[in-house]
């Protein structure tokens, strides 16, 4: 129950002009043209009108090459370093075959001494090629390449982005599409990929130092003094002394969804900002398959077409059994992939809002080049609730963070009742808040999304169209707690940073359930190297096949894994600062007895 | 506009993959798990010339949280406070000094402590501080105490000293922003300081010597500068504020002050 207003709630006026200019982007705001030379500055191609709207450079067959570089882009006036793959931002999309064995030989033409590496995110393959430097491999040294070489056993659509420092906030990621050898079980006439990303002018090194330094600095939207007044004459005094009452003794506020939002970020979708308007063609009568990647480093987008439903028809590469919503909610990693019947309308807007409400990304569904269609306003900001916070009306009140409950119920496969905690989240500084009670809320569509009339997809809808691939019920269970401290912007695992963290083991072959509980109030996408993450319903049964999961704030998930890749495995909140900051794991898994 | 790609149109309808309709065998998968060949285990764990490089940058921030001035009967005077650490989640190292200018006259402290996190919301400091100006107030002290966001949103900072002349001192202070907007914010602030034992020649009474209150009201011009205008009150007790009567300097100080605040 979302009771209270947000610090401005609907009257959120867009603030000034040199703002919007800086959401909006340059009218020309391309950023950079596509098939630059890795050397070279930005040509006079980034003065191209806005009508000519590039999709990333498409690379076809299992032998390529990349080089990633630098290259100068300009976004919102201000001509500024990335960090790009063949000069493409975002790189090209490699498109293989289900089936084929890749090569990709990945080159480091970037300046100085500085290492990089590319993940492909979502793909199984040995432990060597999955890009992570001092996890699988050394990293790519200036001057050097590595050649990447892996059999493809799945398809559908994935991405790769670099795993070295910062690197994926300066540009470094692409869309992949593997075709699969079985026609799929949908039918469509045409497909775009659409990537969605958060750009900054700032150094990113520089904006996770200012995150360290005043994690606060974009929450501009913190409860007054007027909230306060106009709280008290929509709901009265008590229930508003109650409320202030409550997030003044957790030391928190509760309109902070974003640790990074629109007053920083551009949003960009395929690389263009909204004034440089995206393009993506259709005709009339045709079915379009609309490849979604959230490839963001910070951000989550709510994602509408105004006048179409959304049939999602695969997750996370994966195919489900479709579902029509009208929006849906990506988190940082996510795919999806929906169809969409354009009919009606000779252009459509593809709007995506990041859920703190604070900017968006957008472009055209268009059946002539140069149409452009409404672009809806920016939806009220929304505002935690109690739920959110792992509390509920009969904990509210009664605040002891070590709640007393009194086994440890480890063959519980159903994931209610209270929270225990681990012990070493007691006095940790990694830690501020605890979930009391956490419930899996897969029905949830999220805050903001939970007062819609229109249907938002949520992960209870999501169901694996092929059931579950290994069938064996879970041997143990892994439990871990998402922790977190905003004041000191510090991450981590069961109050534990990773530096200060043994590995986790698995043994190859196994198995295991894995519970995650979130005990922070924001939004964390935990993904696992190598390895599937099967999301279970509320019952613990099998639900659906992911890579990334999204972890509500206050929820409590579980994921079912087979431990059939052996290695050294990341396995982190895809908030890439959160990672930077301590939320990240080292699974290793290995045959039992050696 | 961008190039489509047919779809396999012979896939008409929605044909549902393979669905095992065997009741699962528990302890065995549906498909088989390789075993590992030594190329596998090869592939799997290389050997690295570098570990993992996670580790926590060193970051450094310098807090302005005031530096203002005031006419005091045509008299300027200019004060400052200052707090800054630098390190990582846990380990700190603070500096933290304040002082003032009246009459061409400077006086004031540096701090310089170590710093360990307790908890999520305080730090425990310890360290030097010395003292320096004029009228014999140098002294050099030995330093703890704890600085923190206290339930309700209270900014707390309280710290005990010891001179190495065997006085002892406690200053405890705290402070509350009151957002009248995102930009506008009304600071009330209150401390205090106490002394253990009697010297009158440094003007320091025994037991509770002063008390200070201030209001500030701040404008975040952007949010790292923000300038504000305010209100000080600072009033001296006990043994000292006999001292002060008997050298002829007031007990109570009002004065309205303009400064700034900033961080970097």
């Amino acid at each position: 129950m979302t009771l209270f207003s947000s610090a401005g709630c609907g009257g959120a006026a867009l603030p000034d002009v040199s703002r919007r200019r800086f959401v909006q982007g340059l009218a020309q705001g391309l950023g950079l043209s596509v098939g630059l030379s890795v050397a070279g500055r930005a040509s006079a191609a980034t003065a191209t009108s806005p009508r000519a709207s590039h999709a990333p450079q498409m690379l076809t067959g299992p032998d390529l090459a990349l080089d990633i570089g630098a290259t100068r882009v300009n976004f919102t006036g201000r001509d500024r370093p990335a960090i790009t793959v063949n000069g493409g931002l975002p790189g090209p999309t490699l498109r293989w075959r289900q089936g084929d064995t890749v090569t990709v030989r990945v080159t480091n033409r970037l300046p100085g001494h500085v290492q990089t590496s590319l993940h492909w995110h979502g793909i199984q393959l040995p432990a060597n090629m999955d890009g992570v430097p001092g996890m699988s491999f050394d990293g790519i040294y200036p001057g050097q390449a590595y050649l990447y070489r892996f059999h493809l056993r799945q398809a559908g659509t994935y991405w790769y982005h670099s795993h070295s420092l910062h690197q994926e906030q300066a540009g470094l990621y692409g869309a992949i599409i593997v075709d699969p050898v079985a026609p799929a079980p949908y039918r469509y006439d045409r497909e775009h990929v659409v990537l969605l990303s958060d750009w900054t002018d700032l150094d990113p090194a520089a904006l996770y130092s200012r995150l360290k330094k005043m994690p606060s600095y974009d929450n501009m939207f913190r409860r007054t003094v007027g909230d306060f007044l106009s709280d008290i004459r929509n709901y009265g005094w008590d229930a508003t002394v109650a409320d202030r009452k409550m997030w003044g003794r957790m030391r928190m506020t509760p309109t902070d969804l974003s640790d990074v939002n629109g007053l920083t970020y551009t949003y960009l979708m395929n690389g263009h900002t909204p004034a440089a308007n995206w393009e993506a063609g259709f005709r009339q009568g045709e079915r379009v398959l609309l490849r979604l990647i959230n490839a963001a480093n910070m951000s989550y987008f709510d994602f509408r077409i105004p006048g179409l439903k959304l049939t999602v028809v695969a997750a996370d590469g994966q195919y489900v059994h479709p579902v029509t919503v009208d929006e849906l909610r990506i988190g940082v990693a996510e795919t999806y992939d929906v169809i969409v019947e354009p009919v009606g309308q000779d252009a459509f807007t593809l709007f995506a809002q990041d859920i703190g409400r604070t900017g968006f990304a957008c472009g055209t569904l268009t059946s002539r080049p140069g149409l452009r269609a409404e672009v809806p306003p920016l939806d009220p900001r929304p505002i935690l609730a109690m739920k959110d916070m792992g509390m509920d009306h009969a904990a509210h009140g009664k605040r002891d963070r070590y709640a007393g409950f009194v086994a440890e119920r480890r063959d519980a496969p159903v994931l209610k009742g209270p929270v225990s905690h681990p012990r070493t989240e007691r006095n940790s500084t990694y830690v501020d808040m605890q979930a009391m009670v956490a419930q899996p809320r897969l029905s949830d569509p999220g805050v903001g999304l939970r007062d819609r009339e229109t249907k938002v997809l949520t992960y209870a809808d999501l169901h694996s169209l092929d059931g579950d691939p290994d069938g064996r019920d879970p041997g143990r269970t892994i439990e871990l707690h998402l922790t977190g401290n905003m004041e000191r912007f510090a991450w981590a695992f069961d109050g534990v940073p990773f530096m200060d963290a043994r590995p986790l083991r698995f043994n190859y072959g196994e198995r295991l359930r894995v519970v995650l509980v979130n005990d922070t109030m924001m939004h964390h996408p935990v993904h696992l190297h190598g390895m599937w993450s099967d999301l279970e319903d509320d019952h613990g049964a099998f639900q659906v096949r992911k890579h990334t999961v999204d972890i509500a704030p206050g929820s409590r998930r579980s994921c079912r894994v087979t431990a059939d890749a052996l290695g050294r495995w990341a396995y982190h909140c895809h908030l890439l600062y959160h990672m930077d900051g301590g939320m990240m794991r080292e699974v290793v898994v290995e045959e039992a007895g050696r | 506009m961008t190039t489509a790609t047919a779809s396999d149109a012979l896939a008409a309808t929605p044909t549902p993959a393979t669905q095992s309709p065997l009741p699962t065998m528990p302890g065995i998968p549906k498909s088989p798990i390789p075993v590992p060949t030594q190329a596998d285990r090869a592939a799997a764990f290389p050997i690295l010339m570098s570990k993992h490089a996670h580790d926590a940058p060193r970051v450094t921030l310098v807090n302005l949280d005031r530096l203002e001035s005031w006419n005091d009967d045509g008299r300027v005077g200019l004060a400052w406070e200052l707090t800054s650490w630098t390190g990582g989640d846990v380990q700190r190292l603070w500096v933290r000094s304040s002082g003032e200018r009246e009459g061409g006259k400077t006086r004031g402290d540096v701090e310089l402590l170590y710093g360990h996190a307790k908890g999520a919301w305080w730090d425990v400091v310890g360290g030097i501080r010395q003292d320096f100006g004029i009228d014999k107030t140098d002294q050099t002290w030995a330093a703890i105490g704890i600085q923190g966001l206290a339930p309700y949103m209270f900014d707390i900072s309280a710290t005990a000293y010891l001179s190495t002349d065997g006085q002892t001192m406690l200053r405890a202070e705290a402070e509350y922003d009151l957002l009248l907007t995102n930009r506008l914010i009304l600071q009330p602030v209150a401390g205090f300081r106490a002394f253990g034992r009697n010297d009158r020649s440094r003007m320091q009474g025994a037991g509770l010597s002063s008390i200070e209150t201030g209001i500030r009201l701040r404008y975040r011009a952007t949010r790292s500068v923000a300038p504000y205008l305010g209100y000080s009150y600072e009033r001296s007790a006990g043994h000292t504020a006999d001292y002060r009567r008997l050298a002829g300097h007031d007990v109570f100080e009002g004065r309205l002050v303009l400064g700034l605040n900033s961080w970097f």
